[in-house]
């Protein structure tokens, strides 16, 4: 991590860049949603987003390994968590139905 | 006595405390969130194995989540910066942009306060065929009329209908007994209240008490291995009726009540009365309708049939009644109760151009809704697709322009729902549908981590000077911990802002 | 400084503890930030509520074996009058009622506080030679999470709805339709469950924090990865089960509180009909439906499997410090055992859903669910096994807390193996919800997890207190919890398999299917011994529902068998024997350098770990035992390398 006043001031103008970019890709999501709803491309500007705010921001683009472990043990189950999902969705009574349209 | 490595890492892991603490911290977060994302995604994905239920889409405001993205941004910049400027151990400036920070949190949550009272005055009613109409303005008066009988429930009686009454209190007299041709053995005429429902309870518990020792004794008389049972509050009295000695009437809101039927109502605190709905208040009352869906509606073919084109236009007698002031003079000018729900801003909006005559305005708000219709089914014809099932039958009735003619239309069409044909009813929170029920427990626990954050943040900006003399280095451990805390927070509302504002 | 000698420095301890002397009563010992007596207040008010636990278990208890019988005088002296019959019977709302909070507070407010709150918190600092946990106030401030948590919980039995009574799992619809007859939804006791839950699970999650940060980072010199005693793997396992488990609890928690009071329906499926308290209030639920009652399944169990093994690793643990201990030979396995923990830890994540089989997930789902349950069977058996084979050709000392983790290993292995049957969706939608589950959890948790628990109280007993725990008192308190134990689940097995469901509140006594179910002809010999128990008479034929009437009787012994401990635990605070060495046990670990009763701090010296953690036996030297703590004979330094230097390069 850079400790000496110029790295700092370096890291400074780095984190506004970073900042600026996510406020474009913030009106990129709105613009975009405008012209097609497409769930795909919303959520890939989040993640894009996201991933920048955590490896940037939350400096994971470089920490320590124990810290990784712990991440990735998280990050393993929390995807886990959303296939519940789908594992509720065997749930004969919601099954779908076809709808008469 | 000292901790180690409270501020300088420790040589093998190279990590301060509080540095594995914050991400054992957020680690435990994502699977918070996590598992309110794996909510969100089974309630939207199940919706589309209801036949009744359509997930809401673009029903939030885009210009204010928009805003609110933008400023969680830049307070995550602001926060970073703060830090940075702790390493150059300037701590004015750190201060400066940290009060920066908290000041944008501040502006989120107000916005977001906006947002919240929104939907809390916005409502919507299903009807039994399952359309829905939303719109402002509600009126859930629901007045029942000759009422003589009640009936109380001793362990909850809270008294909650009398305050309900309209006009005077009557008096009560307690059924003591019913004679072998059911006929009431009446008591003295009294005011109920919960102190006199408590003292007849007690009294009469106190008679079977007696009886019941009486007993005891009586067998014991007669076995003398007989087990005497002790008096339990189980033997005491349950349920107490009383008649009024008069008839009368109570109004009140319908949705304080527990059940309302067309012959009985039956309050919160287990009272039931039996009574009439009175024809002032026929059913449920929506001042201006904006939108109108029909996807789910049971009718053939709901362009014609459904039950909201035979409500629409109807206006609330309750609502003349009380405007013409001849209602009981005691209620004339107590404005909550003469028409609830009835707002007067909502009447200035009113487009003043269009006179208010209900009949037309339903009329107008038919138009809107079949011309758009119309015009969905064409655009398809001609580009040879399918037309948009949500478009076709779910439209804002509030403002249209009609392509063809070039004519702007506007209506603010009443509606008047009887209350059989109220499936169910509210405003736009968590009990509408379940889009309302994970966007609230979604953005209400982000508010409250962002409330949470800056309460922190605010701290360090404050107080920090103290520390800051002492140990710098471990000021700024201290604002990196809550500068991670705060990018968390921004990259949960990062996945927010497109889940529920634009897909 | 040797183990085993009389130290010079105990006198020097109580230099060490005056110095804090002057701290007033209330920061000493209420809202202390020392980890030791933040264990010590866990540890109290743990027992407290197992306590409480217990009562409630046995008035549930006299309802089934007499459901005709009043409750007596004894039993019926804690209880509100109101929730009687008017026979004075146990109502079945009542069972309902004590069933859910009897689950509750044995889990959430005794076992999980004492396993992890009390013996975590008092062990783990001192077994990596920490001065205290990393973050000392959050330590406090979760006991006091804790103790709010648990204050909601017993408030809630006062309150006019009663408390909860949905089962402790408090499965949607059934949790958010109970009690909605009450005026008021916020004060019913199904909300403060659920407030009172959302209370403990940040406990819980601040503790975890603090652990693992513990663990990772305050390890002394030397002590490195392997040379962690076992105990401070499963700690550290079970912060991660907590740390990562409890939040979907949590969220599942906020949905529910969300649908009882703000009319959301996440759980509720449209068209709900339900029939409140009386049959007035039947009807469709208010709501507009169109959630699903199988997610709040799915969210509960994501946490409450591993919840049942953060019931059980830290009796595991503390059953393998005590073992190396008094068998005089290192721990067999030491490796094994750390890996099989971290992939219990693991695999614990993916199992949930064999609590589920009868929802009609659908053949995949249980098929792939039945898979992961009978593989995580390996790393517990390994873990047992390796406990077991350490007996072979140990020199044992048969020592209270010994005999404990004596009982504990065949009494967690018949638990463990029970369930075997069970990880099978087959056998599983014969045996659901019968007795048979109920004898094999209570298998683990009871004489497994509980035995162990004890065990841990009596060896770091002297530690905590600089005085011993009367071993006579200990074998009376011992023998006749290990029988009655047994005679209470072991014919829950019996009674589970031939069909009687949990939910029973008269025991069966009024189904149809259970009369005549016969256990032993009239004249057989096993009639005769049967009807020695008080309940049954003599001379009849044994059914299968007369062994509520054995189970019964066991209870009370069990009742009676804890006197002894109470007496013993109370009088050798003020009384017990003084142990004259700081090392009591000649065990290995490092909390045995510290001075008995330690003051803040914990350690007269810098402890360096010099060596692996269970280094019992080592020929060629000349004690059976060679503590963690002590350089090797002459100054050589056993090991691998130097712990001194490898930290002082590192630096």
């Amino acid at each position: 991590m850079a400790d000496t006043p110029e790295e700092i001031l370096k890291d400074m103008k780095k984190y506004w860049r970073v900042g600026w970019i996510l406020l474009a890709c913030t009106a990129l999501t709105v613009a975009v949603a405008k012209v097609t709803p497409s769930v795909i491309i919303g959520l890939g500007i989040a993640t894009v987003k996201a991933g920048l705010v955590a490896l940037i921001f939350m400096h994971l683009s470089h920490e320590k390994s124990i810290i990784y472990k712990v991440l990735i043990y998280t990050v393993f189950f929390a995807i886990g968590l959303m296939f519940l999902t789908l594992l509720a969705m065997y749930d004969p009574i919601i099954a779908p139905v076809n709808r008469a349209y | 006595m000292e901790i180690p490595f409270e501020v300088k890492p420790r040589p093998d892991t190279g990590l301060w405390n509080a540095k594995v603490g914050i991400w054992l911290f957020l680690a435990s977060e994502v699977m918070l969130f996590g598992g309110l994302f794996s909510g969100y995604l089974f309630l939207r994905l199940g919706s589309a194995g209801e036949a009744d239920y359509f997930w809401p889409q673009g029903v939030l405001s885009v210009p204010f989540g928009f805003v609110n993205t933008l400023i969680l941004i830049l307070s995550s910049v602001f926060v970073v910066v703060a830090w940075l400027q702790l390493k150059l151990r300037n701590f004015e400036k750190f201060r400066f942009w940290m009060i920066l920070v908290v000041f944008c949190a501040g502006i989120f949550l107000v916005n977001k306060g906006f947002e919240y009272s929104a939907k809390f005055k916005h409502y919507g009613i299903k009807l039994s065929d399952n359309s829905i109409v939303e719109g402002h303005g509600i009126d859930d008066t629901i007045r029942y009329e000759g009422i003589k009988k009640v009936n109380v429930d001793v362990g909850r009686f809270e008294g909650e209908f009398l305050e309900s009454v309209h006009g005077d209190t009557p008096k009560f007299r307690e059924v003591m007994s019913v004679d072998a041709d059911g006929k009431s053995v009446l008591g003295d005429s009294i005011e109920l209240s919960e102190n006199a429902v408590k003292k007849i309870e007690e009294r009469r518990n106190n008679s079977l008490r007696e009886k019941h020792l009486a007993s005891n004794e009586e067998a014991k008389a007669k076995d003398s291995d007989f087990n005497a049972i002790r008096w339990l509050p189980a033997m005491g009295v349950k349920q107490l009726s009383f008649v009024a000695d008069k008839e009368f009437s109570i109004e009140i809101k319908r949705k304080k009540l527990r059940k309302s039927f067309p012959d009985s109502v039956k309050f919160r605190d287990q009272t039931s009365l039996k009574g009439t709905i009175s024809k002032l208040t026929p059913g449920l009352y929506l001042q201006a309708v904006d939108r109108i869906d029909l996807r789910a509606t049971d009718s053939e073919d709901p362009e014609t049939s459904s039950l909201v084109w035979k409500y629409l236009g109807k206006e609330s007698l309750l609502k003349g009644h009380s405007d013409q002031g001849s209602s009981d003079a005691n209620h004339g000018d107590d404005k909550d109760h003469a028409a609830i729900g009835y707002n007067e801003d909502e009447q200035k909006v009113k487009d003043d151009s269009h006179p208010h005559d209900p009949k037309k305005e339903a009329a107008m708000a038919k138009k809107i809704f079949l011309g758009a219709r119309e015009n969905v089914l064409q655009e398809a014809k001609e580009n040879k697709k399918e037309a948009d099932f949500g478009k076709t039958l779910n439209h804002s009735v509030l403002k249209w322009k009609d392509d063809k003619e070039g004519e702007v239309l506007k209506s603010h069409a009443p509606i008047l729902v009887p209350w059989e044909d109220v499936k169910l009813y509210s405003n736009f929170t968590p009990k509408w549908n379940t889009y309302y029920a994970i966007y609230f427990t979604l953005t209400g626990l982000h508010g409250l981590h962002v409330l949470l954050g800056a309460l922190v943040l605010l701290y360090f900006a404050v107080f920090g000077r103290k520390l800051f003399d002492k140990d710098p280095e471990h000021m700024t451990n201290r604002v990196e911990v809550g500068g991670l805390f705060w990018h968390f927070v921004d990259l949960v509302w990062i996945f927010l802002f497109p889940i529920l504002y634009l897909m | 400084m040797g183990s085993g000698t009389s130290t010079a420095e105990s006198a020097n301890a109580h230099d060490h503890d005056d110095h804090h002397h002057d701290l007033p009563f209330l920061k000493k010992y209420i809202f202390s930030t020392d980890h030791k007596i933040i264990g010590y207040q866990y540890g109290f008010t743990a027992l407290i509520f197992l306590f409480i636990g217990f009562y409630l278990m046995m008035v549930m208890r006299w309802s089934i074996t007499t459901p005709d019988k009043p409750l007596p005088g004894l039993l019926a002296a804690f209880l509100n009058d109101s929730w009687l019959s008017d026979e004075g019977r146990v109502t079945g709302d009542l069972y309902n009622m004590f069933g859910a909070m009897h689950g509750t507070i044995m889990v959430f407010l005794g076992i999980v506080p004492l396993a992890f709150g009390a013996f975590g918190n008092f062990v783990t600092p001192l077994q990596i030679g920490a001065p205290d946990m990393a973050f000392p106030r959050l330590n406090m401030a979760s006991y006091w999470f804790y103790f709010l948590g648990g204050v909601t919980m017993l408030t809630s039995f006062f309150i006019p709805s009663g408390a909860a009574e949905a089962g402790w799992t408090m499965y949607s619809p059934i949790a958010t339709t109970a009690q909605l007859d009450e005026p008021n939804l916020w004060y019913t006791g199904q909300t403060f469950w659920l407030f009172g839950m959302v209370m403990l699970i940040s406990s819980s999650l601040l503790g975890a924090v603090n652990f693992i940060s513990t663990i990772i980072n305050l390890r002394c010199r030397g002590m490195t990865w392997m040379r962690l005693p076992f105990f401070v793997w499963a700690m550290m396992v079970t912060g991660f089960l907590l740390l990562l488990a409890f939040p979907p609890l949590e969220v599942a928690a906020l949905m529910q509180l969300m649908d009882r009071l703000a009319g959301a329906s996440f759980f509720i499926p449209t068209g709900l009909n339900f029939t409140g308290a009386g049959s007035v209030d039947a009807g469709l639920l208010d709501v507009a439906g169109g959630g699903s009652p199988l997610l709040y399944q799915h969210l509960f169990w994501f946490l409450a499997h591993p919840e049942v093994y953060v019931l059980i690793l830290p009796a595991i643990a503390i059953v393998g410090e005590i073992i190396p201990v008094n068998i005089r030979k290192p721990m067999w396995g030491y490796k094994s055992m750390v890996y099989a923990v971290m992939v219990l830890g693991f695999l614990a994540f993916i199992v949930w859903a064999h609590h589920m089989y009868l929802t009609g997930m659908g053949n995949v789902v249980s098929t792939f669910f039945q898979a992961t349950t009978v593989i995580i069977s390996i790393p517990s058996v390994v873990l047992l096994s390796c406990l077991f084979i350490s007996l072979w050709g140990g020199s044992i000392r048969f020592t209270v807390p010994m005999l404990w983790a004596l009982a504990f290993l065949p009494m967690f292995g018949f638990g463990g193996l029970t369930g075997l049957p069970l990880a099978f969706n087959f056998i599983d939608l014969h045996l659901h919800d019968t007795y048979y589950v109920i004898g094999h959890f209570h298998y683990i948790v009871a004489p497994g997890t509980i035995f162990g628990l004890f065990a841990g109280i009596y060896h770091w007993f002297p530690k905590a207190t600089g005085r011993m725990m009367n071993s006579k008192l200990g074998h009376m308190h011992f023998w006749p919890s290990l029988i009655a134990m047994n005679g209470i689940f072991l014919p829950m097995m019996i009674q589970g398999m031939s069909g009687f469901h949990r939910r029973w509140y008269d025991g069966g006594i009024n189904f149809e299917q259970i009369a005549g179910q016969v256990l032993f002809e009239q004249d057989s010999i096993f009639a005769k011994i049967f009807s020695l128990v008080p309940g049954i008479e003599s001379g009849k034929t044994i059914e299968m529902i007369d062994l509520n009437h054995v189970m019964t009787f066991s209870v009370w012994i069990l009742l009676i068998g804890q006197l002894p401990f109470i007496f013993n635990f109370i009088f050798s605070i003020f009384k017990g024997k003084k142990v004259e060495t700081d090392n009591p046990w000649e065990a290995t670990t490092i909390e045995w350098l510290a001075p008995n009763k330690p003051g803040h701090g914990n350690f007269l010296s810098e402890p360096i770990a010099y060596r692996g953690p269970y280094e019992y036996s080592v020929p060629g030297h000349e004690k059976d035992f060679s503590p963690q703590f002590e350089r090797g004979p002459d100054g050589v330094i056993l090991g691998e390398e130097d712990p001194i230097e490898e930290s002082e390069g590192a630096q």
